[in-house]
């Protein structure tokens, strides 16, 4: 029995309980191989339903599986598993910074049944978010089982998101680097450790079971120029165009699908006839679109300009669709797709203007597109650099492509100040990334600065006894307290009251209910202390009395809070004991 | 190392939240079983020192337990002082003694008669007394008014003096003493206090007494010392206990 428990609290062991990095590599591995098979089970669904459905294709009511398949993907999260819809990152993000990476089981499978449906159908959406947010859930329920404290599981969660997109991309740098620009948000070396470890495990484990193969490999090699880096700063305004459109326009179709009063179902299923309808006419926009990226890398996508720019919007329009209306799945694989549409217009307009310069292959630039537009709409300038390095195996674009990233996300966010994933979470007040003040203020509670050692007066007291009572005590604040019920009904600060204290007529006359500030601002226990520290700027307070059902239960100062804030933040930003 | 998570708390000075969260969140080298916590000692000494709080100084278990109970100790000898405290009036004038027929010239003769009365306490000056009183008296008399002064020093008296004291000296005949109202002075209470802040509270102490009408009234018929150190232990006991009233 002993043994037993302490197989499953690995974190008392004496030596892991001083240095648990090795016991974090260990479990990063497993992290990594549970999340890298979950990645790989998604994918291979999805080839399955693809090759399936591909048969039902040609009939004419082909436009209805998109709208079964969103309508199946929301009916099971709303009602099966009891989930928000949504591509899950958000929400993986939020859990890490607040509760520790606490993730449900059920998240683990639900996204990954869902956006299979989804996208399996023709929905236009990626496999990506749904994968991390498996990975992550893995990672979070294996440090439960093993009862690791917070750190050490937001550390796993970060290993599975990591080991996830490794494993689907086939691509583990892609894996550690997404992880810490976006998932966690700080680059410390006790997290990196693992989560390369997990991105490896992830990655080598797609290899074995599906041979390592780079995604977008592009048969002939590219020759960059002079006139292709300049050419760049223009892909990359594209790019931002592209990526600022496209998240508008993913907002907007939220909002407007939330105006239309039908059930969550009906309402997926109008998102997937519209997507299977635009679907007819671009069949590009159906699915997650990779096969159209392969033809453009290789330069062998048909079409001109016209058609190209035309596929780019409706993309754009088919993932609004399919996401913004209830359909499960992110927008990893959309935005490469977008992308290379963008690049490879682009690469159209150059060659029809400038004719007569000699540009590097299309294929380049529709490389180049995916990485611009993935750094704007993530404004995560290197998950997007060296995910297209890794998936397309070019190095020799490699610096086209930082010029582009750096770009495109600087000019994005003069439209789009955060990042797609964090827009939500920032409109909620919820993006608390660590080491910032939001964070801290997230972490402490009221209970742990309230301060206890004011002396309780009555309102029937004479100002001759209230004076007793300023005498002995140590602070400037008295709360009034009916003597029968307890219940708090004011409050004396002694500064208030400071010009009775020299006028020894008023010692018998005056009681202290009639100096007391009979209504106050108060704040609740349960209180968030940015709340309470607003509170206080606005009313220019020092300290704020706390009540609770009625009774006065402390007080809170700014003193006190700025100590236990310091703490807090030198505890927060210590990466390693 | 195992020791309960209260102690600890208070050992790093800590809240117990604070201390339980960071544990839940494994941002100290602590890990929790039941209510104890279980460290290693200079693990969470190095972590403390990184933090900037106050070094988790204990070598071993006993030793800690040791500077616990010491420091229990230490708290319950600073209540026992605060007893003291409270009738720290009463044990001065005791100290001190209390004089009556106290004669001298003028409010210099005065002052070196009443130091001559100061009883002896090892490391006594009462020429350097004499000197510092003296002092005081050019910045300002301390005749307070209605007849009484209280000459004392202005920095407490240095070397060996432990036990504050107020000699108490009624005087043979009533002495000019350059007071605030110009009255001249009947009672003299020669102040002196090892410390600014037991000497503050004696001041304090006995002013309330003063200010008091009838005790006014009592000590202008020069009582004798039994009667006069319980008339001050009932005011004393008046002011520590104000609800009394």
């Amino acid at each position: 029995m002993k043994k037993f428990i302490s197989w499953r609290h690995p974190g008392t062991i004496s030596i892991f309980r001083m240095d648990d990095r090795l016991l974090l590599i260990g479990m990063g591995i497993i992290v990594g191989l549970c999340s890298g098979l979950a990645a790989l089970a998604l994918n291979h669904s999805l080839i399955f339903m693809l090759e399936f459905l591909h048969d039902f294709r040609h009939y004419w009511w082909a436009f209805l599986l998109p709208a079964a398949g969103a309508m199946c993907s929301s009916l099971f999260l709303e009602k099966i598993m009891n989930e928000g819809a949504g591509h899950g990152v958000p929400e993986v993000i939020y859990s890490v910074s607040r509760y520790g990476g606490l993730i449900r089981l059920r998240s683990s499978i639900s996204r990954l049944v869902s956006s299979c449906l989804t996208i399996g159908s023709g929905g236009s959406a990626g496999p990506e978010a749904p994968v991390v947010m498996s990975g992550s859930a893995i990672g979070s329920n294996i440090a439960q089982f093993f009862f690791l404290n917070d750190r050490q599981r937001i550390t796993l969660v970060g290993c599975g998101a990591a080991g996830a997109v490794a494993s689907i991309f086939n691509a583990p740098l892609t894996g550690i680097i997404f992880t810490m620009e976006i998932i966690l948000g700080e680059w410390s070396m006790v997290n990196i450790i693992p989560i390369a470890v997990a991105s490896v495990a992830g990655a080598e484990l797609s290899r074995t079971l599906r041979g390592n193969i780079i995604a977008f490999e592009s048969s002939g090699s590219f020759h960059i120029g002079h006139p292709d880096l300049f050419a760049c700063i223009g892909l990359a305004m594209f790019a931002a165009l592209a990526s600022v459109l496209f998240t508008r326009t993913l907002r907007r179709m939220h909002k407007v699908s939330r105006k239309v009063s039908v059930p969550f179902w009906v309402r997926a299923a109008i998102g997937g006839c519209a997507v299977g309808l635009l679907g007819f006419m671009v069949p590009e926009v159906m699915g997650e679109g990779y096969h159209a990226i392969h033809d453009m890398i290789e330069g062998v996508f048909k079409g001109g300009i016209g058609i190209v720019a035309l596929a780019c919007l409706a993309k754009i329009l088919a993932t609004a669709l399919t996401l913004g209306w209830g359909g499960s799945g992110g927008i990893f694989a959309p935005s490469l797709v977008i992308g290379s549409f963008a690049g490879l217009a682009y690469h159209r307009l150059l060659v029809f203007l400038f004719p007569s310069v000699m540009w590097v292959s299309e294929g380049c630039f529709a490389l180049l597109g995916m990485a611009g537009m993935m750094s704007g709409i993530l404004q995560a300038p290197l998950t997007g650099i060296f995910l297209i390095l890794e998936i397309t195996g070019s190095y020799e674009v490699m610096l086209p492509l930082i010029i582009v990233s750096a770009l495109s996300t600087t000019m994005t966010h003069y439209f789009e100040p955060s990042s797609f994933y964090f827009k939500e979470l920032m409109e909620k007040g919820q993006l608390l990334r660590p080491g910032t003040d939001s964070r801290v203020l997230a972490d402490i509670s009221i209970r742990e600065v309230i301060e206890k050692d004011c002396i309780c007066v009555r309102p029937d007291m004479l100002l001759r006894e209230f004076l007793y009572t300023v005498q002995r005590s140590t602070r400037n604040y008295f709360p009034v307290e009916d003597q029968e019920s307890g219940q708090f009904v004011g409050m004396i600060r002694f500064d208030q009251i400071k010009p009775y204290f020299f006028n020894s007529v008023m010692y018998d006359t005056v009681i202290v209910e009639q100096i007391m500030d009979a209504n106050p601002d108060t704040v609740h226990y349960d209180d968030e202390l940015s709340e309470v520290l607003n509170k206080m700027d606005t009313h220019g307070h020092f300290s704020l009395p706390v009540v609770f059902n009625g009774r006065f239960v402390g007080m809170v100062s700014k003193a006190t809070l700025l100590d236990k804030y310091r703490d807090e933040l030198n505890v927060q930003t210590a990466h390693s004991f | 190392m195992k020791r309960s998570l209260e102690n600890i708390a208070s050992q790093l000075g800590l809240n117990l939240d604070t201390l339980e969260r960071w544990i839940r969140q494994g941002k100290i080298p602590v890990s929790k079983k039941g209510s104890m916590g279980i460290y290693n000692t200079s693990e969470l000494n190095r972590w403390a020192e990184k933090q900037r709080k106050t070094s988790f100084c204990s070598e071993n278990g006993s030793s800690s337990q040791d500077s616990d109970s010491k420091e229990e100790g230490k708290l319950i000898d600073s209540n026992s002082n605060d007893d003291i405290v409270g009738l720290l009036l009463c044990a001065a004038l005791k100290n001190g003694g209390i004089f009556h027929g106290v004669t001298g010239n003028g409010k210099h003769g005065i002052i070196e008669s009443a130091v001559e009365h100061i009883p002896d306490y090892p490391g006594k000056d009462s020429k350097e007394i004499l000197l510092q009183l003296m002092e005081r008296e050019r910045l300002t008399s301390t005749g307070i008014g209605q007849g009484v002064a209280i000459p004392h020093p202005r920095n407490p008296i240095a070397n060996g003096f432990t036990e504050p004291m107020i000699v108490t000296c009624f005087l043979e005949n009533e002495v000019d003493f350059d007071a605030i109202d110009d009255l001249p002075v009947f009672v003299l209470f020669l102040m002196l206090s090892p410390t600014v802040e037991i000497h503050l509270n004696l001041l304090s102490r006995l002013s309330f007494c003063l200010r008091d009408r009838s005790f006014m009234r009592f000590i202008r018929q020069h009582p004798d010392k039994k009667s006069f150190l319980s008339r001050i232990r009932e005011m004393e006991e008046k002011l520590d206990n104000p609800s009394g009233r």
